[in-house]
């Protein structure tokens, strides 16, 4: 399992959509540094930017200004070559919000998630593959007799845990999670929380989490941004902005999370 | 359009416990195709004489040695019948495999070219609108220049009758890449390090074949009919081919004295094949859904999904 | 609203007709050459002459297939833009004359069938909203079964089978006027000029021989109508807007009225798809019933390999297609403001 250090450097990134007239800048120019044990979160509100500066980061979408840079050379650099595309990618994997869609209604699971070894880890070898596939389904407390199911077959919950073993099955030094719990239910929210955070430590990667939930967010990362409307609006550690938040929006999202989180019942159970 | 997408993939989970295939509904709707086609691989033991060989006198009336009578040049009328069906059967076959292959590449390519950038996007787009205009040639005319231009011949035939119908498969493949194209899997191929074509071909066509194949028996009807006017106006296959449309023609003058099984009997195979394949075309859509639940129809350790 | 906007959607789509006329040309022109197979050497095979490469040549140059394909296409927009599509190799006449004297015969014959087709809809429709009966749905649902492209040659042949040679009530499918007889010529619309000529008697015989094939293109085109119709019929009644003049109490020939009208627009949009396939059905028709005409034309120009024919043919067909497809879409524009471009960014 390599260890290998990375830096992830976003310098003056803006994104705009549209034309002309109707122009909507989705993310405002924006600093950032995510590091090989770095676990940042990102929260705001719908619209506030927090996918797009996501997608930027895989290659998704591509920024209007600004540059992206890891270990030194521009992601639009690293895609640009099948081989640098296929290594960003071994390096740096990305989940979503789970919907009806994100697997292939005719691909097993199996395949899906093996195709990412193969095609990123150059695993083609039928047992090994076997025993990766083995591995991550240990790992992320997967059934391996669902490998055999399609997509249509699962719930929400399991669903998006297959999401995370197609993701981690190459062992990337970097995670980017997109909303990853926002569709699913309380109760099953804690359980993939508890994966991710407890896979990531272990495997001593980074991690950017996305979401627009403060209880989520502050279980997971130790650093947190706060967007709105495609800026910046706070930066810092989890638990100085938690207790001291210096902008009013910030403020905002504290109250409104008075309730109980999904964490804190995971743990009582 | 999410939606129908959701129903289509939960419904047959709903109906799982009790999904068996439905023989009757399948059996009804693919009866009248599969009648024509064996009528078209069993005609050389169906048809008592040889459909291209003088056997007795000129236009018999039908009787119990030659039931639908002979024709202007004494050959068996229900011979030639018979091994029309087999030119049709050959035709149409043929075509709606030609034009939804062809119909399902390019209307993927257009459909994968749009909204993206370069030269692809620019050859997409004219292909599209090339499509459109053929679209306004009538289909015998298409034909009859394009048999003009080569010369009569099977395979001028054949490009003639698949350049009309093949639009309608990249319109239908072209609506389904569309939907497709925004789905999450694609995302995650590319981010699985999967290349375009590779990406193509193994998940956006398999999953927006449905409507272009679900149209094919359409497609060969359709076929049927061309084929047979085409025969008809005298630019179809050449002279002494058993055709339904050649031989309805080249017995009309024999119909004007009374003298109608030469002209009819083709007539009525004409009209009872194009009914039966529409007939089926309408059905197989009806019960496509019940037969795929079948075969797709979890495995029987269903474990606990909660 | 200034004039200008009020009928911007009319113009707008008038205009683009040139545009299309030109581009679709151009495909033509391209379409044909990209064909496998060589027009001169099929013309060869035709002629009873011993094959001298001079003679290929001169057919090459007759055809317009001399020089690169840049040369022939600049020539053919030059052509194309003086109103020229080349000469048929056989008559020696203008490509253009050839197609439109045949063109006004077969339009009347599709305008009878189509017209015939629209107004038996429209009488089945009417009974389907005025006399609700089960009877009268499963009729029409009967009916809509057979609403596909069965052969119009083939019904035209039960009818020949039935009306002519068992009954004797009609006269022989053999031409539009007794034979021996000849017809005036003035706007090439065969019933048109008999009235304009006064020449009566034809006009009866001709109406006469014009039964079976206008009744069997009927025959074959109502059921496809007939669905759209009852279709676009079964949406309007449940609708709103109907409901609310049934509440507000509007009478009840109003409220046919009213149904009627807004559902005719989901029959007159298939015209525009239909018309490929009427044009088909109508070239049959001519060569089942001896009229001449545009099938003729084609079964000539590909029996003597007359390339430039074969072309012009083709792009007269189309462009006069193209003319229906404005007409149709301006029919359907007039009757439903909604489909009129531009409206909703007025709204807005």
């Amino acid at each position: 399992m390599s260890q290998e250090a990375f830096t992830l450097r976003l310098a003056g990134v803006r994104k705009d959509f549209g034309h002309r007239r109707r122009r909507i800048t989705a993310v405002q120019p924006i600093e950032l540094e995510v590091r090989s044990d770095s676990r940042l979160g990102v929260i705001g509100e719908s619209g506030s930017g927090k996918s797009t500066l996501a997608r930027m980061i895989v290659g998704l979408e591509k920024p209007t200004a600004g540059t992206i840079e890891f270990n030194g050379r521009p992601v639009v650099d690293w895609l640009s070559s099948r081989t640098g595309r296929l290594e960003y990618r071994r390096r740096v994997q990305y989940v979503a919000q789970d919907t009806s869609s994100s697997f292939d209604p005719r691909q097993t699971l199996f395949e899906a998630v093996a195709t990412p070894l193969r095609f990123l880890c150059g695993v083609t070898d039928p047992h090994e593959v076997r025993s990766r596939l083995r591995r991550i389904a240990d790992e992320l407390a997967l059934d391996p007799a669902m490998f055999g199911r399609r997509p249509h077959q699962l719930s929400g919950g399991q669903r998006q845990r297959f999401s995370l073993a197609r993701a981690l099955v190459v062992e990337p030094r970097l995670l980017i999670c997109d909303e990853v719990v926002s569709a699913l239910d309380v109760s099953v929210q804690g359980t993939v929380l508890n994966l991710i955070k407890s896979y990531v430590s272990r495997h001593g990667m980074g991690l950017v989490f996305v979401a627009h939930g403060l209880p989520a967010v502050s279980f997971i990362s130790s650093e947190l941004i706060v967007m709105k409307r495609g800026a910046v609006v706070e930066r810092g550690n989890v638990a100085e902005v938690l207790a001291a938040p210096s902008h009013p929006y910030t403020r905002e999202l504290l109250s409104a999370y008075s309730g109980p989180d999904p964490v804190s019942l995971e743990a009582a159970r | 359009m999410a939606e129908t997408h959701v129903s289509a993939v939960l419904l047959p989970r709903a109906r799982a416990a009790r999904t068996h295939f439905p023989w009757g509904g399948a059996a009804a709707a693919f009866l009248p195709l599969i009648v024509i086609v064996l009528v078209a691989v069993l005609a050389p033991l169906i048809a008592p004489h040889d459909p291209e060989k003088t056997v007795a006198d000129t236009r018999l009336a039908p009787s119990g040695e030659f039931w639908f009578g002979t024709d202007s040049v004494g050959m068996d009328v229900f011979s030639r019948v018979v091994f029309g069906a087999r030119i049709a059967v050959r035709f149409g076959i043929t075509v709606a495999v030609c034009a939804t292959a062809i119909g399902i590449l390019v209307g993927t390519f257009i459909g994968l070219s749009e909204r993206s950038r370069g030269i692809q996007s620019a050859l997409g787009g004219a292909l599209n609108r090339v499509s459109d205009y053929i679209v306004a040639i009538p289909d015998i005319i298409l034909a009859i220049v394009v048999v003009g231009i080569m010369g009569a011949s099977d395979l001028s035939l054949l490009i003639a009758i698949v350049l009309t119908l093949v639009q309608a498969p990249i319109k239908l493949t072209r609506m389904e890449v569309l939907r497709v194209r925004n789905e999450a899997y694609l995302e995650a191929a590319e981010l699985g390090g999967e290349s375009r074509a590779r990406a193509a071909f193994v998940h956006v066509i398999p999953n927006s074949i449905g409507p272009a194949m679900r149209n094919m028996p359409l497609i060969f009807g359709n076929c049927v009919i061309i084929l047979a006017s085409l025969g008809f106006i005298g630019v179809g296959v050449n002279a002494p081919t058993p055709e339904w449309g050649y031989m309805i023609s080249s017995g009309l003058s024999d119909l004007m004295l009374g003298e109608w099984w030469e002209t009819v009997f083709p007539a009525v195979f004409v009209f009872l094949s194009v009914l039966g394949i529409a007939y089926s075309s309408r059905a197989i859509p009806r019960v496509w859904p019940r037969i795929a639940a079948a075969f797709s129809t979890p495995s029987k350790k269903r474990k606990n999904l909660a | 609203m200034s004039w200008y906007q009020r009928n911007k959607w009319w113009m707008v789509r008038v205009m683009r007709l040139p545009v299309d006329v030109f581009v679709f040309a151009t495909l033509a022109f391209f379409l044909i050459r990209l064909l496998p197979g060589d027009p001169v050497s099929v013309a060869l095979a035709t002629i009873n002459q011993p094959k001298t490469p001079e003679l290929e040549h001169n057919l090459r140059i007759q055809m317009g297939l001399d020089g690169s394909v840049w040369d022939q296409l600049l020539r053919f927009w030059g052509n194309l833009l003086h109103g020229s599509l080349g000469t048929s190799l056989d008559t020696h006449l203008p490509v253009t004359r050839e197609v439109l004297d045949r063109l006004p015969a077969t339009i009347e014959i599709i305008m009878l069938g189509l017209g015939g087709a629209f107004v038996v809809t429209m009488v089945l429709g009417f009974l389907y909203i005025r006399f609700a009966n089960e009877g009268l749905r499963r009729f029409i649902r009967l009916t809509t079964g057979f609403a596909t492209s069965v052969p119009v040659f083939v019904v035209a042949i039960f009818g020949i089978l039935v009306f002519y040679v068992i009954l004797g009530w009609l006269p022989a499918p053999l031409g539009r006027v007794a034979s021996g007889q000849s017809l005036p010529l003035v706007t090439g619309f065969p019933l048109l000029d008999e009235v304009l000529t006064g020449n009566f008697a034809d006009l009866g015989q001709t109406l006469l021989r014009y039964v079976l094939p206008v009744g069997a293109m009927i025959l074959t085109y109502t059921p496809n109508l007939l669905t759209q119709f009852v279709g676009g019929l079964d949406r309007e009644l449940a609708q709103t807007a109907t409901r609310f003049q049934v509440a507000a109490g509007a009478s009840r020939q109003w409220i046919y009225f009213s149904v009627m009208r807004r559902s005719v627009s989901s029959v007159v949009v298939i015209f525009g798809l239909f018309f490929g396939s009427l044009i088909g059905g109508a070239v049959t028709i001519e060569s089942l019933f001896g009229f001449g005409g545009l099938g003729q034309l084609g079964i000539r120009a590909v029996s003597t390999a007359d390339f430039p024919t074969l072309q012009g043919f083709m792009i007269i067909i189309v462009v006069f297609c193209l003319v229906m497809f404005v007409a149709v879409d301006l029919v359907n524009m007039w009757l439903d403001p909604r489909r009129r471009p531009g409206v909703s960014s007025e709204e807005s």
